[in-house]
C-alpha cells in the first residue's frame, strides 16, 4: 500500500498551506514554486498520480506550459486538474484544449479539492477499470495499480501486493500485508484489469497472487498463503493452477 | 316632226357660231382684247392692286381658251374672274364676264340660262354700245333655241329696219338666218326663202362651210316644208356632199340622217338604208371621238382632281407639319418642366440623403462610442473586481489562517470582537467583489459556462461547507434534503456561484434561530427544482420585480441593519438563464422568502 502522490504547482503561500492542510496528512504532495521546477519533479519522481496546476504564476500562464509538457510526454500519464481564479472564457478556451481532468476554483475547500482530484480520476479512466468509484468503497484500475477509497482517502495498491482476492457478499476483500480492502465490484471485473500471468482464480470466490503462494495442499484442495491464510481450490480450477505453479 | 327635229339641231348648232366656231372674223377678237389690259397693252403692273392683276390674268386665260374652244379651263377661269370682280367692279369686264357666262350656257346646250345672262348683259350695257348689235343678235338667236319665235321675230324685224351699210357681216348672216327661220316657222315661205338664200350668199363669200351647210339645209327644209321635195333634196343633197368633202363630222352627222329621212319618206327604203347605215358610221365615229374626248376631259379632270388632291395633301402636310412643330415645342417644354422638376427631386432627395447619412453617421458614431464606453466600462470593472479580488482574497484566507491558531482566550474581548468584525468584513467584500466580476464577465459575454453532467448533492454540500461555520455562529439551524440520485446538466460554477448567494441573502436576511432549508424536488421529466427557502424578513414585491427585470435595485439593511445591494440576486438571474434554468422567488415580508431553482435535469440519455 503506497500514498497517491500529488504535483502542486502553486506560488502562493497561503493556497499552499490550505493544500496542504487538507492533503499532507493522506497522501504524498510535492510543490513546485514554477513551472521548470513542476516539469523537473514529474520527471525525477516517475510515480506522480496527479498534477494540480495553478494556471497563472506570476501573471505568466506556466500552468498551461506544464499542462502542454504532460500532453506531449510518452511516459508521463498523470492526469492534471487546473486551478485558477480567474473564470473567464479567455482563459477556460485556452485551458480546455489541453483536456484537463478537472477544474478548481478559487477559492475552494476540501471537498472541492477533493471532489476535484476524484473527477479527475474518473476522467481518466476508462469505465471498465472503474468499481462503483463514487461510493466510500471505490476502486479503480490506474496505471496498473488499484486506487482505493478507504474511509474518503484514496491509497494507491500495486498487485504485487495482494495476497489473495476474495468474494465477501457484493464485494472483494483484497487482501494485503498491511491489511484488507473492500472493493465494490464482482470478482471477474476484477480479474479482467490484473496480469493472467500474475493471478489465476482458483476458485469461484478467489483470485490468487501466484508469487505470494506458500504451499498447495493437495489432499484438502487447499492453497496456504505467505501471510498463512487459506484459499480453497475447486477441483476444476486445480489443472490450470497445477500448471502455473509446477512452471514456477 | 322629224325636219322640225334636224331643224333645232342645225338652230343649235348656229347658235354656237355667233361668238364660236364659224365667225372667227376680227371682230371676236376684238371683243376680247379690248377689255383684256394684256391684249390691249393696256397692262401696267404698278398701279394695280394684287385681286386686280389676278383678274386680269384670269380674264386672259378666259379668252384664249375660249378662242381654242377650251370649255372647262374656260368655265374654270369665269369662275374665279366673277368672284375676284365682285370685289374689284371693274364694269367693262363685268359686261363681258356675264356675255362669256351666256357663251357658255349656249355651248353647254343650256338656251334658257344663255337667256338670261344676255338679258343682264343688255340690261348692264350703254345704248351706244358697240357691241349692242351683236348682244341683241344673240338674244334673238336664244329665244329661237328656246323655239320663242314670237318674241325673236320682232326683235329681228326691229333689226331689219335699221340695217346700214356699216353692219357687220356677222351679225347680217345670223339675223338674215334667224329672219329665215322665223318665217318658216310662221309659213311665210317667200320671205323664208330669201332671207335664207341672203344668208346663204353671205356665208359663200366667207366661205364658212359650216355656215353654208347650215344655209342649205334650211333652204332644203323651206322647200320641204312646202312639199317641193326635188328643190329640197337637191339642197340636201347639197349640204351632204359640202359636209363631207370638208369632212366636218358633225355636219356629215346630221346630213347624212336628214338623206336618210328624206329617201325614207321619198319611199326609197335602200337608199334610206344605205343612208342610215352611213350615219350609224359616223354617229359611232362621233361618239368614239366624244368619248376620246371625254376620257380626256376625265384624265384631266383627274390630274387636277390629282393636283388638287397633292395640293391639299401638302396644306395637310403643313397643317400636320405646323401640328406637330406645336406638339414637338409643347413636347420639349413639357420635357423641360420634366426634367427641372426631376432635377429639383434629385436635389431634394441628394439632399435629404446626405443629411439623413451625415445624420446615421453622428448616430452610428455615438452608438460605436456608446459601446466603446461601455466595454471600457465592462473593462474597467472587471479589471478593478480582478485586481481587488486577489487581495482581498488573502484577507480572507489570512483572517482564517489567524483565526485557526490564536488563541481567542486569550485576548480582550473588545479586541475579538474587532477581530471577528474583520472576518465578516472580509468574506462579505470578497462575496461583493467576485459578484461584482462575474457580474461585469457576463455583461461583456466573457462568462464562462462549461455545462457537464453535475451531481446536485455533492455540489450542494461542496458550498454550504463554507457556511457551516457561519450557520452555527448566528445560530441558524440549517437542513439539506437532497436525492442523492439527482445529476444536473449545467456548469458547475455557476451553479456554486448562485448557491452562494442564495445561501448568503438566506443568512444574511434571517434572524438568529431561523432556519434555512435546502431540498430538491422531482427527478423525472426536464427540470428538477431546488429550493433554498428561509425564514427571514422576506422581500417585497417591488425588489422580487426587480431581480427579475434584472436591474440593479435598491439596497436594502440585513438583520444586522447592514446595506445590501440587489446585485447578487440579479446576478443568479443572469448565470440561472445563461444555464437554461429558470429562477422563481416567493417571498412573504416578514415571514421568509423560497428560491426556487429549476434546473435542467441530467438524463441517462
Amino acid at each position: 500500500m503506497a500514498k497517491i502522490e500529488i504535483l502542486v504547482l502553486e506560488d502562493d503561500k497561503l493556497e499552499i498551506e490550505l493544500i496542504k492542510s487538507v492533503l499532507d496528512e493522506n497522501y504524498i504532495v510535492y510543490f513546485a514554486q514554477n513551472g521548470k521546477e513542476a516539469i523537473e519533479l514529474l520527471e525525477k519522481k516517475n510515480g506522480i498520480d496527479i498534477a494540480i496546476l495553478d494556471i497563472y504564476i506570476e501573471g505568466k500562464n506556466e500552468g498551461i506550459e506544464v499542462a502542454e509538457y504532460i500532453g506531449k510526454s510518452q511516459n508521463l500519464k498523470c492526469p492534471f486538474i487546473f486551478l485558477t481564479s480567474a473564470n473567464d472564457r479567455a482563459t477556460f478556451d485556452n485551458a480546455k484544449n489541453l483536456s484537463p481532468a478537472s477544474f478548481l476554483l478559487k477559492p475552494f475547500n476540501q471537498l472541492e479539492l477533493i471532489y476535484a482530484m476524484e473527477l479527475a480520476i474518473e476522467n481518466s479512466i476508462e469505465d471498465h477499470y472503474k468499481y462503483s468509484w463514487e461510493s466510500s468503497n471505490g476502486a479503480v484500475v490506474f496505471n496498473q495499480n488499484f486506487l482505493i477509497k478507504k474511509r474518503d482517502v484514496w491509497v494507491k495498491i500495486a498487485p504485487s501486493e495482494v495476497l489473495f482476492i476474495e468474494v465477501e457478499g457484493r464485494y472483494c476483500n483484497l487482501i494485503t500485508d498491511k491489511g484488507k480492502f473492500l472493493v465494490q465490484s464482482s470478482l471477474s471485473k476484477i480479474l479482467k484489469a490484473l496480469d493472467k500471468s500474475l493471478f489465476i482464480q482458483t476458485h469461484r470466490n478467489y483470485l490468487v497472487n501466484i508469487a505470494r503462494v506458500k504451499e498447495f495442499r493437495s489432499s484438502d484442495n487447499l492453497i496456504v498463503m505467505d501471510n498463512d491464510k487459506s484459499v480453497f481450490l475447486s477441483s476444476r480450477s486445480k489443472e490450470a493452477f497445477l500448471k502455473h505453479y509446477h512452471l514456477l | 316632226m322629224i325636219v322640225k327635229c334636224i331643224g333645232l339641231v342645225i338652230v343649235l348648232l348656229l347658235a354656237n357660231d355667233c361668238f364660236g366656231q364659224s365667225v372667227r372674223s376680227e371682230n371676236v377678237r376684238e371683243f376680247y382684247e379690248e377689255t383684256c389690259p394684256y391684249c390691249s397693252g393696256q397692262y401696267n403692273g404698278n398701279s394695280k392692286s394684287q385681286d386686280e392683276v389676278e383678274l386680269y390674268k384670269n380674264y386672259h386665260s378666259l379668252h384664249k381658251s375660249l378662242e381654242s374652244m377650251d370649255v372647262y379651263g374656260a368655265t374654270q377661269s369665269l369662275r374665279t374672274c366673277l368672284q375676284l370682280n365682285e370685289t374689284i367692279n371693274n364694269d367693262p369686264i363685268a359686261l363681258k364676264l356675264v356675255l362669256i357666262r351666256g357663251t357658255l350656257f349656249d355651248i353647254f346646250g343650256l338656251p334658257t340660262e344663255e337667256l338670261e345672262s344676255l338679258s343682264k348683259a343688255k340690261f348692264k350695257s350703254l345704248s351706244q354700245w358697240k357691241w349692242k348689235e351683236y348682244l341683241e343678235s344673240n338674244i334673238a338667236t336664244a329665244h329661237i333655241d328656246i323655239q320663242e319665235y314670237s318674241i325673236a321675230f320682232p326683235m329681228l324685224k326691229k333689226w331689219y329696219a335699221t340695217i346700214s351699210d356699216s353692219t357687220p357681216r356677222d351679225i347680217l348672216k345670223t339675223n338674215y338666218f334667224n329672219l329665215g327661220q322665223c318665217y318658216g316657222y310662221s309659213s311665210q315661205f317667200d320671205s323664208a326663202m330669201f332671207f335664207q338664200q341672203k344668208s346663204l350668199e353671205l356665208e359663200l363669200l366667207d366661205l364658212d362651210t359650216s355656215g353654208i351647210v347650215s344655209s342649205y339645209m334650211e333652204i332644203g327644209n323651206v322647200f320641204y316644208e312646202q312639199y317641193i321635195d326635188d328643190s329640197a333634196h337637191v339642197y340636201f343633197k347639197k349640204a351632204y356632199f359640202l359636209a363631207k368633202k370638208v369632212y366636218d363630222i358633225d355636219l356629215m352627222k346630221f346630213t347624212t340622217l336628214n338623206m336618210s329621212v328624206v329617201e325614207e319618206n321619198a319611199g326609197n327604203i335602200a337608199l334610206a338604208l344605205d343612208y342610215r347605215k352611213e350615219y350609224d358610221g359616223i354617229r359611232d365615229s362621233l361618239d368614239s371621238r366624244d368619248r376620246l374626248w371625254t376620257i380626256a376631259k376625265e384624265e384631266k379632270e383627274f390630274a387636277v382632281g390629282l393636283k388638287n388632291k397633292e395640293i391639299a395633301l401638302v396644306e395637310k402636310e403643313k397643317a400636320i407639319k405646323v401640328k406637330q412643330l406645336q406638339s414637338k415645342k409643347r413636347e420639349r417644354n413639357l420635357f423641360l418642366i420634366a426634367t427641372l422638376v426631376l432635377a429639383f427631386f434629385l436635389v431634394a432627395i441628394a439632399f435629404l440623403f446626405k443629411r439623413s447619412i451625415s445624420k446615421k453617421k453622428i448616430i452610428e458614431h455615438q452608438r460605436l462610442k456608446l459601446e466603446e464606453l461601455n466595454r471600457t466600462k465592462d473593462l474597467i470593472l472587471s479589471i478593478v473586481a480582478h485586481d481587488l479580488k486577489s487581495p482581498v482574497y488573502h484577507i480572507v484566507l489570512n483572517n482564517n489562517s489567524l483565526l485557526n491558531h490564536f488563541d481567542k482566550e486569550s485576548v480582550d474581548e473588545k479586541y475579538r470582537e474587532l477581530f471577528d468584525s474583520n472576518v465578516e468584513l472580509g468574506n462579505r467584500t470578497y462575496q461583493l467583489i467576485d459578484n461584482l466580476l462575474n457580474w461585469a464577465l457576463c455583461q461583456n459575454d466573457q462568462f464562462f459556462t462549461s455545462k457537464t453532467k453535475i451531481p446536485l448533492k455533492k455540489t450542494v454540500e461542496h458550498v454550504v461547507y463554507n457556511f457551516q461555520p457561519l450557520f452555527t455562529q448566528k445560530n441558524i439551524r440549517f437542513e439539506s434534503e437532497i436525492d442523492e440520485s439527482i445529476n444536473v446538466y449545467l456548469d458547475q460554477n455557476s451553479l456554486k456561484i448562485v448557491l452562494r448567494n442564495l445561501l448568503d441573502n438566506a443568512m444574511k436576511f434571517t434572524h438568529e434561530g431561523g432556519e434555512i432549508t435546502i431540498k430538491s424536488e422531482g427527478n423525472e421529466g426536464d427540470f428538477v427544482s431546488l429550493i433554498v427557502s428561509d425564514t427571514g424578513v422576506g422581500m417585497s414585491k417591488k425588489a422580487i420585480e426587480d431581480s427579475r427585470s434584472k436591474k440593479v435595485g435598491q439596497s436594502k439593511a440585513d438583520t444586522s441593519g447592514k446595506a445590501s445591494t440587489g446585485l447578487g440576486l440579479n446576478l443568479c438571474s443572469i448565470i440561472i438563464e445563461k444555464n437554461d434554468g429558470e429562477i422563481v422567488i416567493e417571498s412573504e415580508e416578514g415571514k421568509g422568502t423560497s428560491v426556487k431553482l429549476k434546473l435542467k435535469r441530467y438524463g441517462e440519455n
